[in-house]
């Protein structure tokens, strides 16, 4: 497992999108964009649903590796409400039920937003804030004017590598000055190809392993 | 040539009057088109444009009404399809004419994209008694409630430029439509306007589908066409693409100023580009008098060059394909075409639209931009003359299509599988059409697919009292925001800073430019300023680079038929005959070539090897087009490495491909044979392209087309930004859940059909085995060598370096060949 040191912390990452601060048994994660499928679905999109359930495995992954007290979702559990017929929400229950001693927060990102009832059935902590844990503060969408070092999600961070007839865009953990972005947590989910700066550290999350890449 | 003679002019009344009021001759061609038409056929007329197609199709439907002794208003007898909808208001006037000299009251009305929303709500109550339209707005009347109703009086259905819908995946969704009318209205006669191609029964089947019978006519002219080339007074021994284009520029203006009007056509968006600056560069007086006309330049833009030439008022437009469509420009005395001819059936084309005077005959003018490409015109002219043309192949199983077409009729009043099964088998696209797969397209529009614990909260159509509709209006709504197949690359939209847009770039050139980078764009100097929301936002610059944007999917490969003259010429040269001036320029090129290796023929394949500081070069010449050498040269190296570990260096071109090791296994002509051989061709294919990889970016016109990717209502951006997956994305969901989908494997088919030219690599090989081997050791590079090295090191080098390393190279190469000769 990588470790990093950032802002005197010490952070470790695994490749299956998670990242774990050992001093306070916490795990990160952002981005799930859970039940998305179903909601291609509800609008007459054929994509197979399927990808929930692989993704509360890798969640499962997570924890069993680190064993962590707290897990903090920074924004886009949800990609939009479920409706309560959805099977999500049965696998999700059963889920929770199985880990049910985690201490789970959710931060409000812009996909799920208006999900604070849902949250508390699930008995989730719903902050709608940025959400402090000093010396880091917590929040969904990245902010240049934050005062203090800031772990977000949002933009689901890609690099572009090129490395002579090939091609290939690999999700990263983009660390900068004050900010570190995780990458999108779930498999539906997208990337935005971003642009390092100098300075920038940027971790490519491959198969099964995290490893450090230059820009 | 069947028709063309001139009739005297008959006494009858009717339709023919209107021929005799313009003054005009009727061609024996349309008389007996309309006769067929009345007699009740359907068929084929093709010709190249400007010959009165047109007025063979519309006059038979014109003489019906009025045989039928009918007064007063006239219902929606003819319905007229045209690709374009540029062409469509062209088109209205066009026919106008002759209703308003005959003085019918023939209601003449389009309806396209562009047309006005009330116009379309008065068309939905009452339509015209013709209606020019395109296929997708067709599809597109088909899916509201009242479906086919409004369409039962009609009589006649023209379809335009055929040739052009063929083989592409409009062309599915209008015979999917035509069968849905046809089935509906049993005396029906479907007409098809065509260029003249080499498959004109299957374009023909394709038309009318499999039960339909018809005539094909030829409406050709005897007007004469010519083919030229413009012979440079010296040619390089060693020529490489690009490199001559330029050079015969003074000519190529020489030329221009011969002519009041010229068309200039290039291969390529970029080359266009080039040209049109090239010519301002050196004739600035022209500023103003020359044109440029292409596909991502702005609609207006391209309308106001039309209708510039139109008026005769330009002297030269410099286009590319986007001019190969339309109405008569009838101004334009010479065409010229810049770069390979790369088919027969398009060059005479494209010849077709100069030289509409009376008399006149049809004139192109090629530019060869290197040797062999002088070789191509000769070619070219043969083929011609032995009406040898280019097959323009029919899609077939395009269940995308079908999948979109079940959803368009399931948005208006429904439709029974059973009856509707017929109908889509009774196309050709889908004859072959098995019940597995009839099934699998049905599922998939109502359950989303076989995987059906995976969609729960999928719905789309659904089966009520027998008929299968959407459920839901909003769906239907939705439906027809995305009907259509024509799809395109993610483009990013050229605006100026102050407003008003240029047109469209792809954005894989945008990415490479930082903001203040220039480039050149709708002939003039840009700088970019910002991008933001898929626009690339520009002022004018005054100096800088000369970056031109390329553009994906403009590279056409060189066409069997082209090829295998070349090939018959090259096999006389070989004999010492060189009979057209084309051949005479070129003889000590190929003289060369023969001395230094061997002239390729149509039963020779020439093979040389030799070695250099970079390691073994394996050329081979088997003159099948740049996608069939693609996956030859991937299919040797791959069978290569399995003899011996080694990376290759590889290179193709229409005529051949390269190949470079450091570490080439031995191989002797015999040996050859083997690696050349068609056993277990699709598996070593699949396995040494990247094929997986390709048919992910194939997959994403067909996610498109099936619906499983939504671009939103237009204004609505945020709101449908909760349904953007990329087609990537979406591959990969697919594979993982939902792997028989069958819209994957047809991603895969695509690839190796259209993409890799499966069918032809097939081919190719077996001719192959039946040819000789001219293997040789060859000391340096030959002429037919050399354009594949040079291409091979620009993949590889800077462009200033590659320009001087080549010319080290050409020069070094003369020198060898002044001292042999």
């Amino acid at each position: 497992m990588l470790s990093i040191r950032w802002h005197g912390e010490t952070l470790r990452m695994h490749w299956e999108r998670g990242l774990y601060w050992p001093a306070m048994t916490t795990l990160f994660i952002a981005d799930c964009h859970f039940g998305k499928a179903a909601a291609f679905q509800r609008q007459g999109i054929p994509i197979p649903e399927g990808s929930n359930r692989r993704d509360l495995g890798r969640l499962d992954t997570l924890i069993e590796a680190w064993r962590p007290e707290r897990l903090v979702v920074l924004g886009d559990f949800f990609h939009a409400p479920p409706s309560p017929d959805e099977s999500l929400f049965r696998d999700f229950r059963r889920w929770r039920e199985a880990h049910s001693c985690l201490d789970i927060t959710l931060l409000e990102g812009n996909h799920d937003r208006r999900l604070s009832t849902l949250a508390a059935t699930l008995s989730l902590r719903w902050e709608t804030g940025p959400l402090p844990l000093p010396p880091f503060s917590c929040r969904h969408e990245p902010s240049d004017s934050s005062p203090v070092p800031t772990l977000c999600g949002h933009l689901h961070p890609v690099l572009r590598l090129r490395t002579g007839r090939e091609r290939l865009r690999v999700p990263i953990f983009w660390f900068g000055n004050r900010q570190a972005v995780l990458p999108a947590f779930g498999s539906f989910t997208g990337g935005m190809p971003v642009r390092l700066r100098g300075g920038d550290r940027a971790f490519a999350v491959g198969d099964s392993a995290v490893v450090p890449v230059r820009a | 040539m069947t028709a063309g003679m001139a009739s005297p002019p008959p006494e009858d009344a009717g339709v023919e009057a209107f021929f005799h009021r313009r003054g005009w001759r009727i061609f024996d061609f349309q008389r007996q088109s309309w006769n067929a038409y009345l007699a009740g056929d359907s068929g084929l007329i093709h010709a190249p444009t400007g010959t009165g197609k047109s007025l063979a199709a519309w006059l038979g439907p014109l003489q019906e009404w009025l045989n039928s002794g009918e007064t007063g208003a006239v219902g929606c007898r003819v319905l007229w399809i045209t690709p374009l909808r540029a062409l469509a208001t062209d088109l209205v006037e066009k026919l106008r004419e002759p209703v308003d000299i005959l003085d019918l009251p023939w209601q003449v009305e389009k309806r396209t994209g562009d047309t006005p929303a009330s116009q379309r709500a008065r068309q939905r109550r009452r339509l015209p008694a013709a209606l020019v339209t395109t296929p997708e707005s067709l599809a597109l009347m088909l899916s509201y409630a009242e479906g086919a109703r409004p369409f039962s009086g009609l009589r006649c259905i023209v379809v335009d430029e055929w040739h052009e819908l063929l083989g592409s995946k409009r062309g599915v969704q209008l015979e999917l439509c035509l069968a849905h009318l046809r089935a509906r209205l049993p005396r029906l006669r479907v007409w098809g306007l065509s260029a003249t191609l080499g498959n004109l029964d299957q374009a023909l089947k394709a038309l009318l589908g499999m039960r339909g019978k018809g005539l094909v006519i030829d409406g050709t002219l005897p007007k004469r066409n010519r083919i030229e080339a413009l012979i440079p007074a010296t040619l390089n021994r060693f020529p490489w693409s690009g490199h001559l284009g330029t050079r015969l520029l003074p000519e190529v203006i020489a030329a221009v100023e011969r002519h009041d009007s010229t068309l200039l056509f290039t291969n390529t968006r970029s080359q266009a580009e080039r040209w049109y600056q090239a010519l301002l560069d050196s004739r600035p007086d022209w500023a103003g008098t020359v044109a440029l006309h292409h596909g991502s330049l702005d609609r207006t833009l391209r309308d106001g060059a039309e209708a510039l030439l139109r008026a005769g008022r330009l002297r030269c437009v410099v286009a590319t394909s986007s001019l190969d469509l339309g109405v008569d420009f009838s101004p334009v005395q010479q065409v010229i075409q810049v770069g390979s001819p790369k088919g027969v059936a398009r060059l005479l084309q494209r010849a077709g639209r100069s030289g509409h005077q009376p008399g006149a005959e049809s004139r192109v003018l090629c530019v060869p931009s290197n040797a062999f490409e002088l070789i191509e015109v000769a070619a070219a002219r043969r083929a011609a003359a032995d009406n040898r043309l280019e097959a323009r192949p029919p899609l077939r199983s395009c269940l995308d299509v079908l999948v979109q077409h079940l959803v368009t009729l399931a948005s208006g009043p429904g439709f029974r599988a059973g009856e509707l099964r017929a109908e889509v088998r009774s196309t050709h696209a889908f004859a072959t059409l098995g019940e597995s797969e009839w099934r699998w397209a049905l599922d998939f529009v109502c359950n989303g697919g076989s995987a059906l614990g995976n969609y729960e909260q999928y719905r789309r159509v659904v089966r009520e009292a027998g008929r299968y509709r959407v459920a839901e209006a909003r769906l239907a709504r939705q439906h027809r925001m995305s009907i259509g197949t024509i799809t395109d690359d993610p483009m990013i939209q050229v605006r100026w800073l102050r407003g008003g847009s240029l047109g469209s770039v792809e954005e894989s050139f945008i990415a490479r430019l930082r903001p203040g980078g220039r480039f050149r764009f709708a002939g003039r100097l840009l700088e970019l300023v910002r991008v933001r929301d898929l626009t690339a936002y520009v002022r004018g610059a005054t100096s800088g680079t000369n970056a031109v944007p390329r553009w994906m999917g403009g590279r056409m490969p060189l066409s069997t038929e082209l090829a295998d003259n070349v090939l018959e010429l090259l096999a006389r040269a070989d004999e010492g005959k060189f009979e057209e001036p084309e051949m005479a320029a070129t003889r000590d090129i190929l003289r060369l070539q023969a001395r230094w290796s061997a002239l390729p023929g149509p039963t020779r394949l020439v093979v040389e090897q030799n070695r250099s500081r970079e390691g073994t070069h394996l050329f081979l010449y088997p003159f099948a087009g740049r996608l069939v050498h693609e996956g030859l040269a991937a299919l040797l190296a791959y069978r290569l490495s399995r003899l011996q570990p080694c990376t290759f260096n590889l290179s193709v071109n229409d005529y051949g491909l390269e190949l470079l090791s450091r570490n080439f296994p031995d191989i002797g002509a015999d040996h050859l044979k083997e690696l050349l051989s068609d056993t277990n061709l699709a598996e070593d294919i699949l396995a040494c392209l990247n094929a997986a990889e390709m048919a992910k970016r194939q997959f994403r016109d067909i996610a498109r087309i099936a619906g499983l990717v939504f671009h939103g209502y237009p204004g609505r951006g945020k709101s449908a930004r909760q349904l953007q997956a990329s087609s990537s994305l979406i591959w990969e969901v697919l594979q993982d859940y939902d792997g028989g989908n069958r819209l994957l494997e047809q991603a895969r088919r695509e690839v190796l059909e259209s993409q890799l030219e499966f069918s032809r690599l097939a081919t190719c090989l077996k001719r192959l085995a039946a040819m000789e081997i001219r293997y040789t050791e060859a000391g340096q590079l030959t002429p037919l060598a050399f354009p594949l090295w040079a291409a091979r090191i620009q993949t590889q080098v800077s462009s200033e370096s590659w320009q001087a390393r080549v010319e080290r190279m050409a020069a070094r190469l003369e020198q060898a060949a002044e001292a042999a000769c």
